[in-house]
């Protein structure tokens, strides 16, 4: 999504970049090199959403220079308590330059001219790759814990999400479900949310549907495929959005009628679908009591 | 340009036509009710009509009919006002979509909407697509109604769009949605996917206004292809007939984009594949383009539907791949003649 967003200004801002690197290129040297790599970061940027969530969940705020401006919506970050008072970055090169930092965490997905400005700039940037399962995440966690120093804090995280996520399960019945995104994006096998699913005793309606990693289904297909349960993403801050208008579909409410007490259309927050994190912990949870209303119901 | 007669077809009544058209849109419109993703078995209308709830009775009701209503409203008001606009600039490149009413209308839909008006108001929509479309229209009339070449209306529809285009995406950037600019793209290429009644009730009343006010400008459309001077001179209130003309336009096209997006070269199309048929009277025109419009955006909704895997194409993306070489072709066409 990013991605799409930031080609649109890509070629106004890389020319600007180039010239900046022009201008920088020979104060960057000066500045750098009395920097030791011993010790831990402490300065540090995030210009990714995903690498905010990491950043904040295993370093004291004092460390934290900045994070994206993404990290103080609360739909989409878990922690964006803390980032309210945290410096905020829209992830442009110049401003992230003119922070100092020692260390920069950028996505997978981060604008890549971006990242290559940085690099050049001679600043330490590290790309964090999008956490697919919780074999991913657990990587991301260890390599980002070592480069921050704060492997024992990674390792506790990793610890709790393993302990829930080897709990089996003794539900007899497995209910259909699905993660129903905006613009129709559902997350089939080979995603963090079709694992979650799964450790709830769910069956994934997109992995029934034989679609892959991130596949698309359309209102006439929730109709007529009634699932038990279709999780949508949850727009906490009320903002007006198009591509949430699907949602409120009055055709989804004469569903739920139709279906009852089946099929229910839940509300989850998004921050639990995206970037897989510590943050998982909490979506876990979540989805737990999402099962045990569906029991009830039953 | 002026109209000539040569190419009149002797062997098709005006009645005739419409007639033949309002067959093409009722095949079209029961072929968009019934076909899409999931399979409506014949025993769904019994249930609909007994009342009994079914997935496909709800897909059926809830969402193909507002969809299929839609798309016959929209591509009307779309087809008559491109015959409409034509006439009234005496230019065959006028079209919503070109000239910018459309980019208007769309920028008054994403202010209306992203400062959180259509929430409250849900008659916000369309009125901020119709405020932004009345102005575009008056725009253009102003820098191009005293000179009314092919030339001026162009570059002045170029501004108009540009301007248009500029400030969208000023309104984005200050939307509170940090996603309004991904989704207005998408938006802002039209489409008619998983529309419901409430946007059929929103718009439809300003759609029908609208027309209303373009049909009863077919006698004067008729006299201004004589000029303007000899209109007058036949009984006609020039101005009114103007104003009813950019309200008319205003309305249709401002309430249609406000629920379907930016949908290009309706107005483009429709009329120029007719105009033979009516030898060339841009009154007579108005009728057959409502309905020519409404079959061209019908049949084009249900090909989205099956053209690509995944998400559906976006109504407006195959408008254009259709229009965009008609244009191309039309302006070829044109300078041979005036060669």
């Amino acid at each position: 999504m990013e991605f799409f967003l930031n080609s649109f200004f890509a070629t106004a801002k890389l020319k600007i970049a180039i010239i900046f690197v022009g201008l920088i290129f020979i104060l960057s040297i000066t500045n750098l090199s009395a920097q030791t790599n011993s010790e831990k970061p402490k300065r540090i940027v995030s210009i990714n959403l995903c690498t905010d969530q990491l950043l904040m969940a295993l370093v004291e705020t004092e460390r934290i220079i900045s994070v994206s401006h993404l990290a103080r919506d609360s739909s989409i970050s878990r922690f964006s308590d803390k980032a309210k008072n945290l410096h905020i970055n829209y992830g442009m090169a110049e401003e992230i330059y003119l922070l100092k930092p020692d260390l920069v965490l950028a996505g997978e997905y981060s604008k890549k001219y971006v990242v290559a400005v940085i690099r050049e700039l001679g600043l330490n940037i590290v790309t964090v790759p999008v956490a697919n399962s919780l074999e991913a995440m657990r990587n991301n966690l260890l390599k980002l814990a070592a480069i921050l120093g704060e492997e024992a804090k990674a390792k506790i995280i990793i610890s709790k999400v393993d302990n829930l996520f080897s709990l089996k399960n003794t539900y007899s019945k497995k209910p259909v479900a699905i993660v129903w995104r905006t613009r129709g994006l559902i997350d089939g096998p080979g995603t963090l949310v079709h694992e979650m699913l799964q450790v709830h005793g769910f069956r994934n309606l997109a992995k029934n549907l034989g679609r892959g990693q991130l596949g698309n289904i359309n209102l006439e297909q929730i109709i007529m495929t009634r699932p038990d349960l279709v999780i949508i993403p949850e727009s906490k801050n009320g903002y007006p959005s198009l591509s949430q208008l699907v949602f409120k579909h009055p055709a989804l409410t004469s569903l739920d009628r139709l279906n009852k007490p089946w099929l229910t259309i839940m509300r989850f927050p998004e921050w639990g679908l995206m970037c897989g994190g510590p943050q998982v912990l909490k979506a876990y949870e979540l989805l737990a009591s999402i099962r045990m209303n569906l029991l009830a119901k039953k | 340009m002026e109209y000539n007669n040569k190419h009149l077809v002797p062997y098709l009544s005006y009645a005739g036509l419409l007639f033949l058209l309002a067959a093409l849109v009722t095949v079209l419109f029961l072929m968009s009710v019934l076909w899409g993703t999931a399979e409506i078995p014949i025993i769904t209308f019994l249930d609909v009509l007994l009342g009994n709830e079914s997935p496909t009775g709800i897909i059926l009701l809830e969402l193909r009919l507002p969809r299929a209503i839609l798309a016959l409203a929209v591509g009307a008001s779309l087809g008559m006002s491109g015959a409409a606009l034509q006439g009234l600039l005496r230019n065959p490149l006028a079209e919503p979509g070109l000239i910018g009413v459309s980019g208007c209308a769309a920028l008054g839909s994403v202010i209306v909407f992203y400062t959180g008006l259509s929430v409250t108001y849900s008659f916000a929509l369309p009125l901020g697509g119709m405020i932004g479309a009345c102005l575009s229209v008056g725009l253009l009339y102003c820098l191009a109604g005293r000179d009314p070449s092919i030339l001026t209306i162009i570059l002045a529809g170029v501004a108009i769009n540009t301007v248009a285009g500029a400030l969208t995406i000023l309104a984005l950037n200050l939307a509170p949605n940090p996603f309004a600019a991904f989704e207005v793209f998408f938006w802002l290429l039209g489409s008619l996917t998983d529309r419901s009644m409430n946007h059929l009730f929103v718009a439809l009343p300003f759609i029908v206004i609208g027309t209303c006010f373009l049909l009863s400008t077919r006698r004067g459309l008729d006299a201004l292809t004589l000029g303007e001077d000899v209109a007058f001179s036949l009984g006609i209130n020039i101005k009114s007939l103007q104003t009813r003309i950019v309200l008319g336009i205003a309305l249709a096209v401002g309430a249609s984009v406000s629920v379907a997006g930016v949908i290009g070269f309706v107005g483009l199309i429709v009329p120029h594949l007719l105009r033979p048929f009516v030898g060339y009277s841009p009154g007579y025109l108005l009728i057959p383009c409502a309905l020519g419009g409404a079959a061209l955006t019908l049949a084009a909704d249900i090909v989205v539907r099956f053209a690509t895997q995944g998400p559906e194409l976006q109504l407006g993306v195959l408008t254009s791949l259709i229009g965009a070489p008609f244009f191309l072709v039309l302006v070829i066409k044109m300078r041979r003649e005036g060669q």
